[in-house]
């Protein structure tokens, strides 16, 4: 098989599992347009979809802000605890959004002054804030270790710290602020748990109830369109401004640092310590205060047994297939097929931008058909939300790993004789065991979290943790389900922190 | 590696998948209370319960809306409803199979549908939680309307669960002309809205409003966890219209892939047990078997003052309101 053709095979796949259910639901929904107008007409949307609106402006803005502001404190600078301040920092965003709201609530309880601050925008955007702070800071980071050092040393004979970060150190990183900005404003505009624990009205969820509670599909279908022409504003933005103006990757032996003095580091760890432990520990402390005792989280546990069984199962056999298509995928778009590489590339950015409930939704509007139920009855109906929202990640992250192989192996591989499959089985899959094993455990994170997909199409009997904790809130009592979001963040954390210790083992090794 | 991911996908694709010695329901009432119920069915026959529940994030209608659209092809055996209006929506629309339950038998009539397919069991009622300090307290649903309890009270939205329904109820029973010109009241006497019956209770347990008209199972949850609240059944005079019931529902789909197991679980869910069962549990629901022990705070049916509508006509009339309910919330 020529890699042409195996290209445009796994195009095909990618097509047909998540980019078709979309493209039906925009094609179903042509000529309904009255239906959408009527629909914006109502009070209710009208305010949801202004309140989403400011709401991911603001908390796009704020995050991209004070991220790069703590990116460049832990990748340029000399300050202690770098790693203990990024870690606090990452665990938002390894867990269901909605904990945080939840964790908020238990502490400050649901009457009083701060609780009125709570439930509406400041809640939310806090909740929110803290969940996507880690995009920005993981950007600036990976983006200063391919800064050439000495670019900035060049400047620094002859200006002063304050000069290099601005003139030269931030237009560098200048992609990944704006790459963050918009990641942060269209996850934080397709988001919706988070303000339906707080209580705040946003799009989204007008969106979902739309499906979910009145089953108006062409209405659900029309809430999407606003969704879905944001999401590819954001694919327009990234693929004809962002790319040309991203350099090559390229790592470099070291990172200029500039030193401070001890007491500016002193005064600076502790304000970051302050805040990471205001934002993530006491909503932490509060479902922890809620639990009361070890019996309680027992309970829990025996309860939840099965849904985090399924978790555990979906996350893993998913994550297992989607690292293998990742790998596929990034080797595709690394090998510059005509269009085929293209194509898969803009696909899989798209469906990842695509809010999940617009995915979920026309997920179900394409599979849900008596000839091909197959899918929509098992766990394939899953599956397949998982395939399409996140294959992009491990994609991207095997990209930028065969874009630092030395091109001259391929070459010698190739005046040997070597077919591309060949070449894809001895070098590249070789050179990439290490990468695949943080995509395998990028996806099972984000697909153990997931609970919006998941929540829409899942068949009777295997619902995950995630959305038992969602069904659980009506009337559930409140230390169990402070319980079951603790289990979530251990089964989270612990196999986040093993894979951690273990890549670092084989690194000392 | 293509071999184990072959495995992986075919994994996939045998869970979920039909099996015979299984049950698929669907259910509206909170998983919390429904959950236990359906374990011990399990553990009585040995028949495996794969079930689907709402969230309130779908305002509890979402697997109802499921059924309509997997009319062609059904996957549930049973709906589970936590009201009858939308079991009467389901009829309508030609979903449900009938089925004469051997423990239909001792629940009145009221409760279920004439031709078999929907029956009642385990109740709550529409009561009023009111705040222990409130000066003035509401007898009657029309004191919404009155006056001397202006920006008093508090009502969960009448787009959604059983305040729609209690809404369409009293369209029913008052009659259109009446019920708008109440519902026109209410709107000058500051009613404040919110988003659910439990949020309205909680309105009320923190002293921001007097009272609310909730489901008892919100009122009691209330009234258990210490708050200073107390409960009141409305309109229980002579010649008022009495309390509104909500009893959950259970019923058989047309086309059931498992209809004899469905209609062990029909019969289960009928059962005394099943009844007493959702009695002693936090939602406190009210048997409708006479005999059958009641939550220790309600009072049962029996002794209630019980509002008198047809649920298939509360059902038409819901539909049919939607869109002045929209408006009147709009305004």
């Amino acid at each position: 098989m020529s890699q042409k053709l195996f290209s445009w095979i796994v195009f095909t796949i990618i097509f047909f599992i998540g980019v078709s259910p979309v493209a039906v639901m925009v094609i179903e929904a042509i000529g309904k347009e009255d239906i959408l107008i009527q629909l914006l007409h109502s009070k209710e949307s009208l305010d949801s979809f202004f309140n989403s609106l400011i709401l991911s402006v603001f908390v796009s803005f704020m995050t991209t802000l004070i991220g790069t502001l703590v990116g460049l404190i832990l990748g340029k600078t000399n300050i202690s605890l770098k790693k203990a301040i990024l870690f606090l920092i990452l665990i938002p965003l390894l867990l269901p959004p909605y904990i945080l709201a939840l964790g908020w609530v238990d502490m400050l309880g649901v009457v009083g002054f701060f609780s009125e601050l709570l439930f509406g925008f400041l809640g939310v955007s806090l909740v929110l804030f803290t969940l996507y702070l880690p995009i920005p800071v993981l950007f600036v980071l990976f983006y200063l270790k391919h800064i050439n050092p000495h670019l900035e040393e060049a400047a620094y004979i002859y200006c002063d710290k304050k000069y290099v970060l601005s003139r030269v150190t931030i237009p560098l990183i200048l992609p990944s602020i704006i790459l963050s900005f918009l990641l942060v404003f269209i996850l934080s505009f397709g988001e919706y748990s988070v303000a339906n624990v707080l209580r705040y009205s946003v799009f989204p969820l007008e969106s979902f109830v739309q499906f979910s509670a009145f089953y108006n599909f062409d209405g659900a279908i029309m809430m999407a369109m606003p969704m879905l022409l944001i999401a590819l504003f954001v694919l327009f933005v990234e693929q004809f401004y962002l790319e040309k103006r991203i350099f090559k990757y390229r790592s470099f032996d070291y990172i200029h640092i500039f030193k401070l003095e001890n007491n500016q580091k002193i005064y600076i760890v502790a304000i970051m310590i302050f805040c990471a432990f205001f934002m993530v520990v006491v909503p932490f402390w509060g479902l922890f205060s809620k639990i009361g005792s070890v019996d309680i989280f027992l309970i829990a546990f025996v309860k939840c047994l099965d849904p985090l069984l399924h978790s555990l199962l979906f996350a893993s056999v998913s994550a297992t297939i989607l690292t293998f298509f990742a790998f596929i995928a990034a080797y595709i778009v690394y090998s510059k097929v005509f269009l085929v590489s293209k194509l898969i590339d803009m696909s899989l950015i798209f469906l990842f931008i695509v809010p999940s409930t617009v995915l979920g939704i026309a997920l179900i509007l394409f599979w849900n058909r008596p000839w091909i139920d197959f899918v929509y009855t098992s766990v394939l109906i899953v599956f397949f939300g998982y395939f399409a929202k996140y294959l992009f990640l491990g994609s991207k992250l095997i990209q930028h790993r065969l874009t630092q192989m030395p091109y001259s192996m391929v070459e010698a591989a190739m005046i040997f004789g070597a077919d591309w499959k060949k070449i894809l089985k001895y070098i590249f899959l070789p050179a990439s065991y290490k990468v695949l094993g943080v995509v395998f455990i990028v996806f099972y994170i984000f697909i153990l979290r997931e609970n919006t997909i998941t929540m829409l199409v899942y068949p009777p009997g295997y619902e995950t943790l995630p959305v038992y904790i969602v069904t659980q809130m009506a009337n559930g009592k409140e230390e169990i389900i402070a319980a079951l979001c603790i289990i979530m963040t251990l089964s989270a954390l612990i196999p986040f922190l093993l894979a951690m210790m273990l890549f670092r083992k084989k690194e000392r090794a | 590696m293509s071999r184990i991911i072959l495995i992986c996908l075919l994994s996939f694709l045998t869970l979920g998948a039909s099996q015979n010695g299984s049950v698929t329901v669907y259910v509206s009432q909170d998983q919390v209370f429904s959950e236990p119920i359906l374990k011990d069915f399990e553990k009585k026959t040995g028949i495996k319960v794969k079930a689907l529940y709402d969230s309130e994030e779908s305002k509890s209608t979402g697997v109802m809306n499921r059924l309509l659209a997997e009319k062609r092809n059904p996957q549930a055996d049973i709906y589970w409803a936590n009201e009858p209006i939308r079991a009467e929506i389901l009829r309508n629309r030609g979903i449900l199979a009938p089925y004469k339950s051997p423990n239909a038998k001792g629940i009145d009539k009221v409760f279920k549908s004439s031709d078999n397919t929907w029956c009642g069991f385990s109740a709550r009622v529409r009561l009023f939680i009111v705040h222990k300090d409130a000066i003035m307290k509401p007898y009657s649903v029309m004191d919404y309307a009155n006056s001397a309890l202006e920006g008093k009270g508090v009502i969960a939205n009448p787009l959604f669960g059983t305040s729609t329904s209690h809404i369409s109820a009293l369209f029913t029973y008052l009659g259109e002309k009446t019920a708008k010109a109440f519902m026109k009241k209410m709107k000058i006497n500051n009613i404040a809205i919110s988003t659910s019956n439990g949020e309205s209770a909680d309105f009320v347990a923190s002293g921001k409003y007097d009272f609310a008209l909730v489901d008892s199972d919100d009122a009691i949850s209330r009234l258990r966890s210490g708050k200073p609240v107390e409960f009141i059944y409305p309109d229980q005079k002579d010649r008022q219209m009495g309390v509104f019931v909500v009893p959950n529902a259970v019923m058989l789909i047309k086309g059931a892939k498992h209809s004899t197991n469905a209609k062990k679980l029909f019969d289960y869910l009928l059962s005394r047990d099943t009844e007493a069962k959702l009695a002693k549990a936090d939602c406190a629901q009210i048997p409708l078997h006479k005999g059958v022990e009641g939550p220790k705070e309600l009072k049962s049916i029996s002794d209630l003052r019980v509002m008198q509508v047809d649920y298939a006509q509360v059902a038409k009339e819901m539909v049919k309101i939607q869109p002045y309910l929209k408006d009147w919330l709009a305004k």
